[in-house]
Formats: C-alpha cells, structure tokens, sequence
C-alpha cells in the first residue's frame, strides 16, 4: 500500500471510533498516526480497533445526549454538617466534586471520573454514589484523595440522581424507564444488583425512600408518581400510582413522619398527598408557584423541596432563587408563610440539607458555590 | 505499563520506548486500545495535554498490578528454564 494512501486511509479510520472515544482520544490518535509511518498494517489494526470500541458498551453513545448538558452543574443532593458538595462537570467531562462549608472555607476540588452526570450523598455523607454511566461508588470521607469503591459492569441510561435508602445500605437508581435496586453495603469491587423493577411507559426522573426505609417513590417524565413497597428490596411490590401534575416530576420529599410526600414538577407546581396509608393516596393540596417559573436555564432542573425537621413546614424553590414556605400542619388547610427571593445563591441546581434549613446553590458556570440559612 | 513505570510519556513517545526495550513495533491503534482499557481500570492516568501530546502517568493501582504481573512472569521464565535445562539441556 503506498504510504500516502495508508496515511489517509488511518485518519479516516480514526472517525470510525465511537464519538465518545473520538472526543477522548482522536487528537492525541492523529498526533501519533501525524509522527508514525502509516502502512498497511496501521490501517489493519485501526480497523480492529475502532471495531471493538464500537463494540464496547463503555464507549457506546448515550441515547440522550442532553444529559450531559443538563447536567452541567450539580449540587450535591445532601448539603452535610453544613458542607455543600457542587459537582463540576468541564467540558471534557471531566467531573469533580467542589466543596464550600458555611465558613466560607473551600477546598481543592476532589477529581472524580470522567462523564458524571447524576449523583447522591449517602445518609452518612461518606459516600457519593455517581453515575457516568455506569454506577460507581465513592469514599469521600479524605476530601484531598477521594477513594472509588467499586462500580458497576453495565451502564445506566439515565441522569436521574439516585437515592440511598435510611440505612445507606440500597441505593435506588434510574436505569430509562425502569428503576433498579443495588445493595451498596459493600460496594467493593462491584455494587450488586437486587432487583429491577418493571418499567413503566415514560423515564424516571425523581427517586426518594421514606423516612423508614419502607416506601420507594419513582416520579416519571409524564408526571406520575409510583409507590412501591420496598420493605424487602428483593421483593419490591408497586402500592399506587399516583396521578401526573401536568409536567415532568422534578422532585420528591417524603416529611418526616413519611405521612406526607411532596413532588414538585418543573412546570412549578407542588403537589401534596397523603400517604399515611400508602394504599389509598389523598391528594392534599396543589400548591402553584407565586411566581411562575421561568424556562429552565442551561436545562437545569432548578427545582428542590424539603420538610423541616418537625414536619411542619415544607419549603420549595421553583426557580434556584425564589424560596416559598408552606405550613403544612393540617391536611387540607396548607398555606403560604412567606416568599423570598434568595439574592445570590445562583441560578443552577440547588439542594436542601437533611433538616431542609441549609439551601445550598450554585451557579451554571460552577465557579461559585453559595450556602444559604432558610429564617 | 512498563513503558510508564520510569515516568509518565505522551502516546508516540510509549510507541518508540516500547519498540526499542522489546523490540516489538506497536501500532497506534493498539495502543490507543490499551490505554484506553488502561485508563478505565484506573491504572494509568492521563495528564493536562500539552499541545496535542497528552502524557500518561502510572497510578498506584498500576505498579501495584505491574510488580504483580512481573513476580508471575518471574516465575514462568524460572520454572521454563529449569524444565528446558533438564529436558534438553539448553
């Protein structure tokens, strides 16, 4: 083969590999293939190789390729002994976790894997479970050198964040329209399935376990929300569905007590049941936005909701900085307390601490992390 | 993994190291293959890209797997050369 030929024959091959793996290491490729002599032998064995990386599901694309985008910023779902984690993913994928206590203090960012685009803190706050897309589990507990765990042999196709059941010992992922159950007490080397549970007609997008551990809620694109029975996570049973709200279901929070779940869609209203018997749901309320919400910025799911502590008032941000708190003591009988609009907690994700008194934001950029203490 | 163990090298640089301790004259696609297998166990580390060259760095987990495969391959040639000696003397 002339070499000319063997030449343009490689950089032709190098566009063959999977577009994830081309944005990884097509430059670097075509360096090396730019100071190497192509022959016939380096069109032979490019060949092979873009053939098994197609054939690797590591590299295979991910059917939503606006998760990435969407995904740009995260908050931690757990703002911890009043420590705010932010996950940071850069352009190239890169993903790490940025830290702000309420002090002020920030540390070095702790590098995580490439590609994460859904998280959770466990109930402890040492671990973090990522999705990138396949699960990994990780020991943050040494914020200068966080520790991988384990993770999964497959992928997920989702940019749900995850939910640790009480115990920190099942963690509920979003795997497309299904949801599926691991048992994450001993994630080394590999986090291990325990049961999937059956899919339903649109994607899960919100995931939340009751206060007991006993209940699994899974909110779906369509805006329906399932109870299931979760008391043994190998027997997973659905208990009711819960009619849609009109748009996506963005959020869910059981109170305290787990008599009440709440679930906020993006569209900006909030919706109450009670679910003391998790059998017969009641809706309580439908609480709308004070003001409506705008379109989501960057893609950013903004919306976020917590119980206080004693279970008397829920609070819910729409829109990253308009914080409205509800009291929701009588069924029936939920009001409006107060509206703020939270100047500087930025105009990305945000999340509650476990008490929901903390509001952790963060901006789009992910250069600045703020910590708000809610009146 | 070997080509890294003295210090971390960019991709052309692994191919040349390679070709002149073993001889052996590695493609770019096979290389590119094996870094990126590599890279996903955690056993190598890429670092910030300098131009388009991006080095490669030996992690922990690595040496730990090269000292490991290396004590094995010790005992390969051992026990080839005992067996080979007796068998014909070589």
């Amino acid at each position: 083969m002339r070499p000319g030929l063997a030449a343009r024959l490689s950089r032709f091959l190098v566009r063959c590999y999977p577009p994830r793996w081309r944005q990884r290491y097509a430059e670097e490729l075509l360096e090396v293939l730019d100071q190497h002599q192509p022959t016939s032998r380096t069109v032979l064995n490019l060949w092979a190789g873009a053939v098994s990386a197609q054939l690797d599901p590591a590299w295979r694309t991910r059917r939503h390729p606006a998760i990435g985008l969407r995904r740009r910023v995260r908050i931690g779902a757990r703002v911890f002994a009043g420590i705010a984690a932010v996950l940071l993913v850069s352009a190239v994928a890169v993903s790490f976790l940025a830290w702000r206590d309420e002090q002020g203090n920030t540390g070095p960012p702790m590098p995580l894997s490439d590609g994460v685009f859904a998280m959770a803190f466990s109930p402890d706050g040492h671990t973090v479970a990522v999705i990138n897309p396949s699960l990994e589990l990780w020991d943050v507990t040494n914020r200068a050198h966080p520790e991988r765990l384990g993770y999964s042999e497959g992928d997920l196709v989702t940019g749900t964040d995850p939910a640790f059941s009480p115990d920190g010992r099942v963690l509920a992922t979003a795997g497309g329209r299904t949801v599926i159950l691991w048992n994450v007490a001993d994630p080394t080397p590999r986090p291990t399935e325990i049961a999937v549970l059956p899919a339903y007609p649109s994607g899960v997008n919100a995931l939340a376990f009751s206060p007991d551990g006993r209940t699994l809620a899974s909110g779906y694109d369509d805006g329906e929300v399932v109870l299931w029975n979760a008391a043994d996570p190998a027997r997973v049973t659905p208990i009711a569905t819960l009619p849609g709200h009109g748009g996506d279901v963005a959020a869910l929070s059981f109170s305290p007590d787990g008599h009440l779940l709440a679930s906020a869609s993006d569209n900006g209203t909030v919706v109450l049941w009670n679910i003391a018997d998790p059998a017969h749901p009641a809706n309580t309320a439908t609480l709308h936005a004070p003001v409506p919400p705008p379109a989501p910025v960057n893609f950013c799911p903004n919306a976020a909701l917590a119980f206080s502590a004693d279970g008397r008032t829920l609070t819910t941000v729409e829109d990253s900085t308009t914080v409205t708190q509800w009291n929701v003591t009588g069924p029936g009988a939920v009001t409006r307390l107060t509206t703020s609009i939270l100047s500087g907690i930025g105009d990305g994700p945000v999340a509650f601490s476990a008490d929901g008194r903390t509001l952790a934001g963060a901006h789009t950029t992910g250069d600045t992390i703020a910590l708000s203490v809610l009146p | 993994l070997t080509s890294l163990s003295d210090g971390p090298k960019h991709g052309y640089a692994i191919m040349t190291d390679i070709a002149a301790f073993s001889g052996v004259r590695m493609e770019p696609g096979t290389l590119y293959g094996a870094l990126s297998r590599l890279e996903r166990r955690g056993w190598v580390a890429p670092l910030a890209a300098a131009e388009r060259r991006r080095p490669y760095q030996i992690t922990a987990a690595g040496q730990e797997i090269l000292t490991e495969q290396v004590t094995t391959m010790q005992q390969i040639v051992q026990v080839a050369r005992l067996r080979t000696a007796m068998a014909w003397g070589a």
